[in-house]
C-alpha cells in the first residue's frame, strides 16, 4: 500500500514536470502517442486482480497488443480507445512465451486508427530518458487518455524475476526502467523515447530475482515484433519449452568433485575431495578451492552448482572458476570419453561405485 | 507517510522552478547525462558475494551481484554495509574492464552503514573527484549508478539532491530510485562527479540498539534514497584503513523521557564505566551545549553526537542544579564504542501485591530473598519501605525507579516502617541474582489439589486471522501475571498445557495465554508481529502485572520468545526458552536500565542443542542481561510438556521477577 501512494504521488509529480518543460514539443509528442495507447477492461476485479490493463494499437487496421493475462479471460472483453470510443474486440492469437496476445478491433471497412509501427526500431542506450503510457490503477476512468510517466532506462538486462516463487519463463533482455512504470493495470501500455517512437511494451507486476525489489520493465520490440507479424498472419509461434535439461547432464560426481557436506542452504561450494584420474583432477582442481563461477554463471552455494550442471550435457566442456588463496584460477573441465562411451549404463551404478563414503558407511553401518 | 509525500512533493517544486528559469535543450540534457555516467562509470565495480545467511531478521537478502565504489588508485573500494549483512564467507569484485579479483573485507563503518574492501589490483584503479560538502545543494540533478543487472554497463537513475544532513547529519538524499540494484555505488552530480556512497537508512528509536545493515531498505525506490557524502567517507580513510570497525560514538546515558522534540537533554542514569560516568555526570544534569553549540532539545543533541564515532572527543557543556545554585561546567568526552554492560542494582526484596489505592505509602514486604542485601541489613516481612536513601518511596514503580539510578556495590541507606516504628538500616547493594527461589522461601509448602479442568476462553484481534486461547485464575487477582506459551502442536497442546498449569496458575495468580502459529509449520519469525500486538492488548485486558509478564516456548518457539522477549524488553519482563539457542541471525541489545528482562533457559540432559546454549548463557551474560538455569529430564513420550517439577520451579522463577 505505502508503495502504491508512493508511485501515486510520483506520477502526479511526473506529469506536473512534464507539463512545464517545453509543453509545445513533448506535448505534441505525448497526444500523438497516447492516441495508439488503449485501455482494455475485463475479467478481475477481486483483491489484488484489477479487472483492467493496457495495450499498444500495432496496425492501422486496429489489431492491439496486450498482455496475456486472466483480464483477457471474459466474453465481455472491452477495449477503450484514446478518445473514449469503446469496441467489442476479436481475438486474434496469443504469444505464451513472451505472454502476449492479439486483438482486432471491429473498424469499419476502410478506417484506420494511429498505430505504433513495429518495423521501425529506434536505438536504445541506458540512460536515455524515457516515459511510459498506460492505464495504471485504472484512473483514466473517463473519455480520456492514458497516464503519462517520465524516467531513464536504468538497464538493457536479461529478465530474471518472479511472480510469487514462480521463476518467469522469459529470459531475454529486457528494458528496466526508473519511472514507476509497473503498476497494476499498467501491463500492455507503451514505453516511448522522447520522440515518442515505440522501445517496448510494460510488462507484468514482478520481482527481481537479483535485487529482491519490485521491477519496472518493458519487452522490447524486436523481441515481438516477428511474433506479431506471426500471429497477424495466424501463423503459430514456435514456442520454445523453457530451459530444458539434456538427456545426460553433468554432475560434480562426474566431473569427480566431492562438495563440503551441504547443510544450509547456502552452504559455500568448497571441494571436499578430488578423485583421483577425474576430469577434475586433470584440470588442477584441489581440495578447499571455492568455486566461483561454473560456466560463466556466478556459484553461490553447492546447490547452485549442482542445478548448473545440470543444465549442461556430458558432452560440454565446462569452465569453472575456482578462488584458491585469495586468487581466482581458471579451469576448463572435458569428461574423458568412457563415462559417455558407457552413458547406457545406468548413471546411478556409475556414481556409487565411484562414491568411496558410500561404501565406508555401508560397511560401518552393522 | 506525510513525511514522504513532502519530501517529494519538494523535489517536484525544486525541478519545476528550474525548469522554469530557461528552455532547456534536451538534446544537450541527455549528452551532460551520459558524460557525467560516463565520468564515474569506470570507478563503479560490481560484487559478488559467496556463502552466508539468506535471511538477516525478516528480510531476504538478495542473491544477486551487488555495486561498490573504488576510492583509492590502489585498491580500496567501499560499498553498502547491506551487500554483506548475510556475513559472505567470500567476496569478488569485477572491473569495468572485466578483470576479477578476490576482495578482503578490511572493515566497517556502524554509523555509516559502509563498509571497506581491498583488492591487489595490477594497474592503477581510477578514483572520481567528490563533490565538496558545502557545494552540494538541493534541487542538484543527481544520478544513481550501480552495476548490479549488468557486469559491462552502469545501471542509471535519475532524480535530483532532496535534502542536505539527513539522518542527523550523516547523509544526503535524493530521490532518484535507490535499491539493492545500486546500493554501495555512487550518486553522481552532472558534472561526474561524486557526491557521496548510496546506502539504505532508517531512523532509529532511541534505546532500539545497533542499527541493522539492512534497516530502510524497504523504502528502497520511493524517492527517498541517501548517500553517505564521499568527502566525509575519505577523511575517514586513514582510521578505517587500519582496520578496526568504525562505530558509533557513545556517552553511555539515557535521557529523561519525553518527545525528542520538546524536552531538555536531562541525564536520567549515567551508565557505569561509560564516558559519562568517567567525566563525572550525574543524574538530573542537563546538557546545554556541545562544542561551544548550544542544546536545548534531545534531537538537538542527536545532530550534534549522532554524525560522530567512537574515539571522536568533544566539549559537552552541563547544567548542574536548580535556580541560584545552578552551576554550568565543561567536560570533555572522548566517545565509547562499547560500553560495559549495564547490570540492575539488587536490594533483596519481593513486595506484596497491594490493592489499587493503598492507604499507606511505601512498599510492603513480602518476601526477603536469601542473602541479598536487604536480608544483611535485616529487613523482615512485613515491614514497609518508605524511603531509599533521601528518595520517599510512595508505591513499587518509585522504589523500582529509584533503583534504576543506583548501581551495584552502591551503599545505600534503607527507611522502613516496622509496627509503626520508623528505622533506619543501610546495605550495599549486588546485581540481580539468577537463582531461583526454593518453596521455603516462598511459604509455598502446602501442595497444590487438582481442581476440574475449566473452558478456555478466547482472544483474537481483529488484524490477524489466527486466535488465541487462554486460561484465567480462579480467584482473579487485580493485577495477574501473564504467561504467554507458545504451544507447538496446536489444540491437542493447548488442552493439555491448560491442564497441566491451571493448579499453579490459580495458586499463583497467572493468566496462561496460548497463541497459534499463523502458518502450518509452527512457529516462525514472521509471527513476531501478530504475538507483539497480542501481548500488548493482552497486558491492557488482564491488566497483567508488568513484572510478571514472561513469554516461553519450547524448542523453535524458545527461539521465537527470545526473539520477542529481546526486542521488546519494554514489554516483556521474562523469556523462558526451552531447549532453544538463540535465533542464529540475532544481534543480542544492550541490557537497558529502563527494562529489566530476565531469561529462564530449560536444558533436558540430553539435548544436542546444549553446547550452543551454554555459549549463549555467556553471551547473554556478557551484555548484562540475568539468565537463569533449570536442568529439566529429558524428554519423554509425553512430548513437549514438562514435567510438575519443572514446572514448580518455573512457576517459582516468574514469582521471583518481582524482585528488586
Amino acid at each position: 500500500m505505502r508503495r502504491a501512494v508512493c508511485k501515486w504521488i510520483c506520477w502526479l509529480a511526473t506529469l506536473l514536470v512534464i507539463g512545464d518543460l517545453q509543453a509545445q514539443d513533448l506535448h505534441k509528442v505525448i497526444r500523438q502517442a497516447q492516441q495508439k495507447v488503449v485501455k482494455i477492461y475485463g475479467a478481475g476485479g477481486l483483491r489484488q486482480m484489477e479487472s483492467y490493463q493496457s495495450g499498444i494499437i500495432v496496425s492501422p487496421e486496429g489489431h492491439v497488443l496486450t498482455t496475456l493475462s486472466y483480464v483477457l479471460d471474459t466474453d465481455d472483453l472491452a477495449v477503450v480507445l484514446d478518445d473514449g470510443r469503446k469496441f467489442l474486440p476479436e481475438r486474434v492469437g496469443t504469444d505464451p512465451l513472451r505472454e502476449l496476445a492479439l486483438l482486432k478491433l471491429p473498424l469499419e471497412e476502410g478506417e484506420t486508427v494511429p498505430y505504433f509501427d513495429l518495423k521501425q526500431k529506434p536505438e536504445v542506450a541506458i540512460g536515455e530518458r524515457v516515459m511510459a503510457l498506460s492505464n495504471l490503477y485504472g484512473i483514466a476512468a473517463g473519455d480520456e487518455p492514458v497516464s503519462v510517466l517520465q524516467g531513464m532506462i536504468t538497464a538493457i538486462a536479461p529478465l530474471d524475476a518472479r511472480r510469487g516463487s514462480f521463476a518467469t519463463t522469459y529470459r531475454e533482455n529486457v528494458y528496466i526502467t526508473d519511472a514507476y512504470a509497473n503498476n497494476p493495470g499498467a501491463t500492455g501500455g507503451a514505453l516511448v523515447n522522447w520522440q515518442g517512437e515505440l522501445l517496448g511494451l510494460l510488462g507484468k507486476e514482478l520481482k527481481s530475482r537479483v535485487t529482491g525489489t519490485w521491477l519496472n520493465y518493458a519487452l522490447p520490440v524486436t523481441s515481438f515484433a516477428e511474433s506479431v507479424d506471426n500471429m497477424i498472419a495466424g501463423r503459430a509461434n514456435n514456442v520454445e519449452p523453457p530451459s530444458q535439461l539434456p538427456e545426460d547432464s553433468l554432475s560434480p560426481e562426474l566431473l569427480g568433485i566431492r562438495l563440503i557436506p551441504d547443510v544450509l542452504r547456502l552452504t559455500p561450494p568448497y571441494i571436499d575431495a578430488v578423485r583421483q584420474g577425474s576430469s577434475a583432477e586433470q584440470a588442477g582442481l584441489r581440495p578447499d578451492d571455492l568455486i566461483v563461477f561454473a560456466a560463466g554463471k556466478q556459484i553461490a552455494s553447492c546447490r547452485a552448482l549442482v542445478e548448473e550442471l545440470s543444465y549442461h550435457d556430458q558432452r560440454e566442456e565446462i569452465d569453472l572458476v575456482v578462488l584458491r588463496d585469495g586468487v581466482i584460477v581458471e579451469t576448463s573441465l572435458q569428461l574423458a570419453e568412457e563415462p559417455v562411451a558407457t552413458s547406457e549404463d545406468s548413471p546411478a551404478e556409475e556414481t556409487s561405485t565411484d562414491e568411496p563414503t558410500a561404501e565406508d558407511s555401508e560397511e560401518a553401518a552393522p | 507517510m506525510n513525511c514522504k509525500a513532502f519530501f517529494v512533493m519538494l523535489a517536484l517544486s525544486l525541478t519545476a522552478t528550474a525548469s522554469y528559469a530557461a528552455d532547456r535543450d534536451y538534446a544537450l540534457e541527455q549528452q551532460a547525462i551520459n558524460q557525467a555516467t560516463q565520468a564515474v562509470a569506470d570507478s563503479v565495480v560490481q560484487i559478488r558475494t559467496v556463502g552466508g545467511f539468506e535471511r538477516i531478521g525478516e528480510t531476504t537478502v538478495s542473491q544477486g551481484p551487488s555495486t561498490g565504489l573504488i576510492v583509492t588508485p590502489d585498491g580500496y573500494i567501499v560499498s553498502s554495509a547491506f551487500n554483506f549483512a548475510q556475513r559472505p564467507s567470500s567476496i569478488l569484485v569485477t572491473l569495468p574492464n572485466g578483470n576479477q579479483l578476490s576482495a578482503e573485507l578490511v572493515a566497517r563503518d556502524l554509523n555509516r552503514m559502509l563498509v571497506l574492501l581491498k583488492v591487489e589490483a595490477e594497474d592503477k584503479l581510477p578514483v572520481p573527484t567528490f563533490v565538496p560538502e558545502r557545494e552540494i545543494a538541493v534541487g542538484q540533478w543527481a544520478l544513481a549508478l550501480g552495476r548490479t543487472f549488468q557486469t559491462d554497463k552502469v545501471d542509471t537513475s535519475l532524480g535530483i539532491i532532496s535534502a542536505l544532513n539527513r539522518m542527523h547529519g550523516r547523509v544526503v538524499q535524493a530521490d532518484a530510485n535507490v535499491s539493492a540494484a545500486n546500493y554501495g555505488g555512487p550518486l553522481v552530480d552532472i558534472r561526474g562527479r561524486v557526491f557521496g556512497v548510496l546506502v539504505p537508512m532508517s531512523p532509529q528509536p532511541a534505546g532500539a540498539g545497533a542499527e541493522s545493515e539492512v534497516a530502510g531498505a524497504e523504502f528502497y525506490d520511493s524517492g527517498i534514497g541517501f548517500a553517505v557524502p564521499l568527502e566525509h567517507v575519505l577523511t575517514t580513510l586513514d582510521r578505517w584503513k587500519k582496520g578496526e570497525d568504525l562505530l558509533p560514538g557513545k556517552l553511555g546515558v539515557a535521557l529523561k523521557a519525553g518527545s525528542p522534540f520538546v524536552e531538555p537533554p536531562v541525564i536520567h542514569t549515567v551508565w557505569p564505566g561509560s564516558p559519562a560516568a568517567e567525566a563525572a555526570w550525574q543524574t538530573g544534569d542537563t546538557i546545554i551545549a556541545v562544542d561551544g553549540k548550544s542544546v536545548a532539545t534531545q534531537s538537538q543533541l542527536q545532530f550534534l553526537t549522532k554524525p560522530l564515532y567512537a574515539g571522536d572527543t568533544l566539549t559537552i557543556s552541563l547544567r548542574r542544579g536548580e535556580g541560584d545554585k545552578a552551576e554550568e561546567l565543561d567536560t570533555e568526552i572522548t566517545l565509547a564504542g562499547e560500553l560495559p554492560p549495564y547490570r540492575h542494582a539488587f536490594l533483596g526484596l519481593l513486595p506484596k501485591a497491594e490493592p489499587k489505592k493503598a492507604k499507606d505509602k511505601g512498599v510492603v514486604v513480602a518476601h526477603v530473598w536469601p542473602g541479598s542485601p536487604a536480608a544483611r541489613a535485616g529487613v523482615e516481612i512485613a515491614d514497609r519501605l518508605t524511603k531509599i536513601n533521601d528518595t520517599e518511596i510512595a508505591h513499587l514503580p518509585a522504589a523500582l525507579a529509584a533503583l534504576r539510578a543506583l548501581q551495584p556495590e552502591e551503599e545505600i541507606k534503607l527507611t522502613i516502617m516496622r509496627d509503626d516504628k520508623e528505622r533506619e538500616l543501610s546495605t550495599e547493594l549486588t546485581t540481580l541474582p539468577d537463582n531461583i527461589l526454593t518453596s521455603v522461601d516462598l511459604d509455598q509448602q502446602g501442595s497444590l489439589k487438582p481442581a476440574e479442568p475449566r473452558e478456555l476462553e478466547t482472544l483474537k484481534l481483529p488484524q490477524f486471522p489466527q486466535e488465541a486461547k487462554f486460561l484465567m485464575p480462579d480467584k482473579n487477582p487485580d493485577q495477574p501475571g501473564l504467561l504467554v506459551w507458545l504451544p507447538e502442536k496446536g489444540e491437542e497442546e493447548e488442552a493439555a498445557l491448560a491442564k497441566s498449569w491451571q493448579a499453579v496458575c490459580d495458586a499463583q495468580g497467572l493468566v496462561l495465554l496460548m497463541p497459534r502459529p499463523s502458518g502450518e509449520d509452527g512457529w516462525q519469525f514472521e509471527d513476531l508481529e501478530y504475538l507483539d500486538n497480542l501481548v500488548r492488548m493482552a497486558k491492557g485486558k488482564f491488566n497483567a502485572d508488568p513484572q510478571r509478564t514472561v513469554i516461553a516456548g519450547s524448542g523453535k518457539a524458545g527461539q521465537v520468545a527470545y526473539a520477542l522477549g529481546l526486542r521488546r524488553a519494554d514489554e516483556l519482563s521474562g523469556v523462558i526458552a526451552d531447549n532453544a539457542p538463540l535465533p542464529r541471525t540475532l544481534t543480542i541489545p544492550d541490557n537497558s536500565p529502563s527494562n529489566q528482562l530476565s531469561l529462564l533457559t530449560i536444558m533436558s540432559a540430553n539435548s544436542s542443542f546444549a553446547p550452543l546454549v551454554k555459549q549463549d548463557i555467556t553471551q547473554l551474560r556478557e551484555k548484562g542481561f540475568v539468565v537463569s538455569i533449570l536442568e529439566r529430564p529429558a524428554a519423554t513420550d509425553e512430548g513437549q510438556l514438562l514435567d510438575a517439577k519443572t514446572r514448580a520451579a518455573l512457576v517459582r522463577w516468574i514469582a521471583g521477577l518481582r524482585r528488586f
